[in-house]
């Protein structure tokens, strides 16, 4: 059993002046627990490189992930899931453990765009019934 | 081997209007201000009712929700609901075996405005599970 969120964004030329969008297509499933369980995911992306345009679609590499464990009392933490714009493999960055309120997001890593952030709180025993915040480039 | 009428033509002559109007008529990629945001699953059901959260929008976001799926697998009817901002937007009964509820390609699309919690209210059943999918587009909206 499994909650699965998908989200396709990206692929228009935007600003001044104008610069081409990725598009990235992202599909990502939490189980219905904790302990040993794993984040995974498929997709695609089509690099915008710096010359212009889109480059050839890259399929979403690097799943499953294990998920952080649930941390101690009165803590939260919050993890993301970073695409590399050039690569298309996706790593995770899982923040530090915090007063819950307090807690801070880590920021994706330079050339990498975070398609998926999500919380896990103390007490917590579901995945899912924690809202996460998708991609949204558009 | 003589040629055909080449003044016979097989298809109707199909004069383009000149005002320009065109109407698109099925779906395609995304349009500026377009992201398309779905979710899926197999959740659990319990002795109590469970809000199961659903994603978001950001601002100067709205979710547009074209096409909703809600099912379980027991033979009774249980009834399932949609809370957008804690107020039901949709409810329904659903039985498993008889009477899944899907809906296509919605005219007027149950919204989820920016920055306003939604769910799907699952029902009470111990033992059984629901399943269900929502699809829609997040859509620029006003100045959010």
């Amino acid at each position: 059993m499994s909650y699965t969120y998908e989200v396709v964004t990206g692929g228009l030329v935007l600003g001044t002046p104008p610069a081409q969008q990725p598009i990235v297509d992202a599909k990502v499933e939490l189980p219905d627990t904790f302990a040993g369980q794993s984040v995974s995911f498929s997709g695609f992306l089509s690099p915008a490189p710096a010359a212009g345009g889109l480059s050839t679609a890259l399929a979403l590499s690097g799943s499953p992930i294990l998920l952080p464990a649930v941390p101690g009392g009165g803590l939260s933490l919050n993890w993301i899931l970073q695409v590399n714009l050039t690569s298309g493999v996706v790593t995770m960055k899982t923040g530090t453990a915090a007063t819950t309120g307090t807690q801070a997001t880590p920021a994706a890593d330079a050339g990498n765009l975070a398609l998926f952030t999500h919380t896990i709180t103390n007490g917590d025993t579901i995945p899912y019934f924690r809202v996460p915040t998708l991609l949204e480039l558009n | 081997m003589g040629l055909p009428n080449s003044f016979q033509t097989r298809f109707p002559s199909i004069a383009a209007p000149h005002d320009g109007c065109v109407q698109r008529e099925n779906a395609g990629f995304l349009a500026p201000g377009q992201t398309k945001v779905s979710v899926s699953g197999k959740v659990p059901l319990t002795g109590s009712t469970q809000n199961l959260p659903l994603p978001t929008p950001p601002a100067g976001k709205i979710w547009l929700i074209t096409d909703l799926g809600l099912s379980h697998d027991d033979i009774t009817a249980l009834e399932f609901r949609i809370q957008v901002g804690g107020i039901d937007v949709f409810r329904w009964p659903v039985k498993g075996d008889t009477a899944p509820l899907v809906l296509q390609q919605l005219e007027t699309q149950v919204d989820v405005p920016a920055g306003q919690a939604a769910q799907i209210v699952l029902p009470a059943d111990n033992g059984k599970n629901a399943y269900f999918f929502l699809l829609g587009v997040q859509q620029s909206i006003g100045n959010g």
